[in-house]
């Protein structure tokens, strides 16, 4: 009787040696790390473009997938799509997902933060050569980022 | 043949398949992998005593071989008693109900298995690929059309027998039953896709396959479930009832068959589970 199951068992069963999936592009996480998660998961994007590793058009996960995969919470991976997406290098096309940007590869160049620190110490360099206090300067900043 | 003679062969071929033989392979898998792949060299893959799990794989054996004692017991209950066959379906369904407590006790054990592998990990490195999922990596195009046609089927035979008005019969309610399996294992399926990951270490090749595996064998167990609605409705339309209970034993025959599709073993990277976990340092 057991020759019997195992030959209908052998007949029925799905072969589950390999999946269509080709493995593209890995990016890896590491939650000891000092730079902020949703900082790492963006670099590793713009750093895959620059690489060559995505190219425009490609396909990305969906928040809820990535952020499951990586064991983050959603609004990590959220944070990083919203600022990739400011930044010209993905883009969301509603139902039909996120995919890098046609200009991914020249955006990903720009650094965002070292744009604003550069542009902030020109201004706070002029402001100093006229003659205002650091003090009227940190002020003057608070209250424009509360307006 | 006697109907009453088939359904003592059939219902012998259920309890010695899903209580002898699936349980059978399901330890000799359980023990290969102690053998093969022990605590000191993949210590990742224990997150408890292996003693435990060898006492759980023997409870497993225990309860099982409860239910091939059951099982005869009721082959010869109903070979000892004058009956009608009216409840014989019903009698054979929560046999099979009972009869799969220990598959249901092994994904319980499953759940907790991960967990344990979950609050062990101190593994600060977490991998993804940057690579959407779709339904179509993991079942082919032509199986989710077949799903789709026997669906589409199912609908036109249910508005079929319906025109007869058979008192018996619950008319477009199937439809909304069928319909509701459908979407629950659609659920299924999306949770296994793009839900949380059970195993910490598993390797993401090994995932796809697990994922391929489960989604395939939902697949099959929807084309079976509609295929035995319509069985079910033919036989009451045709009067030939009394076969109802060898059916249903045979449908879950069928669906035993497709519950043990498990990952080939040589193909699993045990590699993931060789490093030590830092709490047991």
């Amino acid at each position: 009787m057991i020759k019997y199951f195992d030959l209908i068992y052998n007949i029925c069963t799905i072969s589950t040696s390999s999946t269509n999936i080709n493995n593209k592009m890995r990016i890896q996480i590491d939650t000891n790390l000092s730079t902020p998660l949703f900082n790492q998961l963006m670099d590793q994007i713009k750093k895959a473009v620059m690489d060559g590793l995505l190219k425009p058009g490609d396909s990305l996960p969906s928040i809820r997938q990535l952020a499951n995969d990586l064991e983050l919470n959603h609004n990590t991976v959220a944070k990083a799509y919203r600022l990739l997406e400011r930044d010209s290098v993905i883009q969301t096309k509603g139902y039909r997902g996120t995919s890098i940007h046609v200009d991914a590869i020249q955006n990903s160049t720009v650094n965002m933060n070292a744009s604003i620190t550069t542009k902030l110490g020109k201004t706070i360099k002029s402001l100093r050569k006229s003659g205002a206090t650091d003090s009227e300067i940190r002020i003057a900043f608070s209250i424009m980022m509360k307006n | 043949m006697n109907i009453d003679f088939l359904l003592y062969i059939v219902l012998f071929s259920q309890i010695m398949f899903l209580s002898y033989y699936y349980p059978r392979r399901m330890l000799i898998r359980i023990h290969t992998i102690f053998k093969n792949y022990p605590p000191d060299e993949f210590p990742k893959l224990y997150p408890e005593s292996i003693d435990k799990y060898r006492k759980l794989a023997k409870r497993y054996q225990r309860m099982n071989h409860l239910m091939i004692g059951l099982g005869l017991g009721l082959i010869l209950w109903f070979y000892v008693t004058p009956r009608t066959g009216e409840w014989d379906q019903v009698i054979v369904f929560w046999y099979f109900m009972i009869q799969f407590i220990p598959n249901i006790g092994i994904d319980l054990w499953a759940m907790k298995y991960h967990n344990a592998m979950r609050l062990l990990n101190q593994d600060t490195q977490k991998e993804a690929v940057l690579q959407p999922r779709r339904l179509t990596d993991f079942a082919s195009k032509s199986l989710l059309g077949t799903v789709f046609v026997i669906y589409v089927i199912f609908v036109g035979f249910i508005a079929y027998v319906d025109q007869f008005d058979y008192s018996w019969f619950s008319g477009y309610l199937t439809v909304l039953i069928i319909s509701g399996t459908y979407l629950f294992f659609g659920l299924i399926i999306y949770r296994t896709m793009y839900g949380k990951v059970k195993n910490p270490h598993q390797s993401y090749e090994d995932r796809k396959i697990d994922i391929q595996t489960l989604i395939r064998q939902v697949i099959s167990i929807a084309i079976a479930v509609t295929f035995y609605a319509m069985l079910q409705i033919s036989l009451k339309a045709l009067g030939i009832e009394s076969f109802k209970a060898v059916t249903i034993s045979l449908y879950f025959h069928v669906i035993g068959f497709l519950s043990m599709q498990w990952p080939r073993l040589d193909f699993i990277n045990f590699d993931v589970y060789k490093d030590k976990p830092d709490l047991t340092k």
